[in-house]
This record gives structure tokens, C-alpha cells and sequence, in this order.
């Protein structure tokens, strides 16, 4: 059996841009996982939970030994270390055209229009500011709807 | 350049997912057991038959919202809680091992 745990909220910021005009070739993404203290944190103390939650009783008649990363990853450090090297993503990039007012940090408006662009909008989950506490397919979607409901109203 | 934007590209974020796998003690628990040989073929037909079994159960059948410190006023992570493990999260094929 296996659990997996990510951090809800993650206050690390990576990118993705484009490499070349060719819309073929694979852009540079980072993904900067891990960079600030909370999700180091919060990931590490996720960690320590979900091996928690199998060591109770209950789970005893169920429970053999732990098969990975086992028994040898146990200092804080050891076990960050691991999640950095064996972790992956839970697919849910969102962000990097992010809704706002006009200013340094954003990409579309409101009505999810491209600032300083006629006839080009964005929607899906690049507009998100912040993560959302969840998966990302239901947010998605809404934001897919809305765009219909905006672009319907006009 | 037509348009320049810095905020383009920026902003990305993403879930990074810690997976522990256990082995268990006793069979006919897991999925990796029912999902071999003999056994997929009977979840298969369940399935067709009256839409049960666990190809009918979604990739997670227990989530847990949690926080990892108390004083927190929401759950800070989401957990997936799995009775299967996979060999390689790339190709996503299950761990020969029965448990």
C-alpha cells in the first residue's frame, strides 16, 4: 500500500519560459520545489505523519515493513533530503498567467483578458494566483465555465 | 516581441507528492494482488457486469486533509491514501510483489 502527501499551499515560486520561437521545443520549467523554509516544513513534518498514521494499532494486522524509502530515513534532514530526490509532481502546475490588476506581477484581468491585449484571453489553471487547497481539475473547470459565462454576457 | 509581459511564466507553482510505500502481511488486500493474472480478469468482468470491484473505485479511495500543527486554522497538507504501490511513477505499472 502507499500513501502520498503534498503541502496544500506551497509559498515556493518556480517558471516556465519559452527556450525558442518554435513552438515545438520543450520550454525550461523550474519547478523551485522545496526553496522556502514552510514547505520544507511542512513536507517533512507530512512525512512524519503518514508513517504515524500506518505505526498505530489499528494497522497493526496489516502493517509489514516499511519497503521505501524504510527505516534508514529518519533525521529531518535525511527525510527532506529524500523527498527532494524521489518525489514527483502531483500535476497540478497553475500560476504562471497570473490574474490580477494591471501591474509587474500579472497577466489578465478579471475578465481574464491579457493586459494591454485586444482579443486574447487565458483560461485555465495559469490564472490562479495562489494554489488552491486541493486538486486542480475542479477549479479548472470552473474557471473554463466562468470564461463561457463572461464571453456569453458580451 | 510583440507584447512584453514579465510576469509571463512566472508565478508557477505545483504539488510535489512524497509517496511511502508498505508491504502488508496479509493478501487479498491489496490491489497489486488483484490485479494480476487470473484476478484481473475477474475485476475486469465484475466490472463489466455490475460496474463494482476495484476498477469501479477511483485512484484513491481514502484522502485525508490534515494539519501538521495544531494551531494552524485549516489542513495544510492532502494525503492519498492507496491500497496498491507502483514500480515506476513514469510508467505506472504496478510493483510485481503481491502486497
Amino acid at each position: 500500500m502507499t500513501i502520498a502527501c503534498y503541502q496544500l499551499r506551497p509559498e515556493s515560486l518556480g517558471s516556465i519560459h519559452i527556450k525558442s520561437p518554435d513552438p515545438k521545443a520543450h520550454p525550461a520549467i523550474r519547478f523551485n520545489f522545496l526553496a522556502d523554509k514552510i514547505d520544507q516544513d511542512a513536507m517533512v513534518a507530512g512525512f512524519r505523519m503518514m508513517r504515524k498514521i500506518v505505526d498505530a494499532a489499528p494497522m497493526d494486522a496489516y502493517r509489514d515493513e516499511e519497503y521505501s524509502p524504510g527505516a534508514s530515513v529518519k533525521s529531518d534532514d535525511e527525510i527532506l533530503t529524500w523527498i527532494r530526490n524521489n518525489s514527483q509532481t502531483a500535476y497540478h502546475p497553475i500560476g504562471t498567467c497570473r490574474m490580477g490588476p494591471q501591474g509587474p506581477g500579472t497577466v489578465v484581468d478579471d475578465k481574464l483578458k491579457v493586459h494591454g491585449l485586444e482579443g486574447l484571453r487565458v483560461a485555465d489553471a495559469s490564472i490562479f494566483p495562489t494554489m488552491p487547497s486541493g486538486n486542480t481539475n475542479a477549479p479548472s473547470i470552473m474557471v473554463g465555465e466562468k470564461m463561457a459565462d463572461i464571453l456569453k454576457a458580451t | 516581441m510583440k507584447h512584453e509581459l514579465k510576469a509571463v511564466g512566472e508565478n508557477f507553482r505545483d504539488h510535489i507528492n512524497a509517496r511511502i510505500i508498505w508491504r502488508l502481511k496479509v493478501a487479498n488486500v491489496s490491489y497489486n494482488h488483484m490485479a494480476r493474472g487470473l484476478g484481473a480478469v475477474t475485476q475486469m468482468m465484475k466490472y463489466l457486469a455490475t460496474g463494482g470491484g476495484f476498477m469501479s473505485l477511483p485512484s484513491a479511495p481514502l484522502l485525508a486533509f490534515l494539519k501538521t500543527r495544531p494551531e494552524l486554522e485549516t489542513p495544510d497538507v492532502q494525503m492519498h491514501l492507496v491500497p496498491y504501490s507502483i514500480k515506476d511513477p513514469k510508467t505506472r505499472k504496478l510493483q510485481d510483489f503481491p502486497r
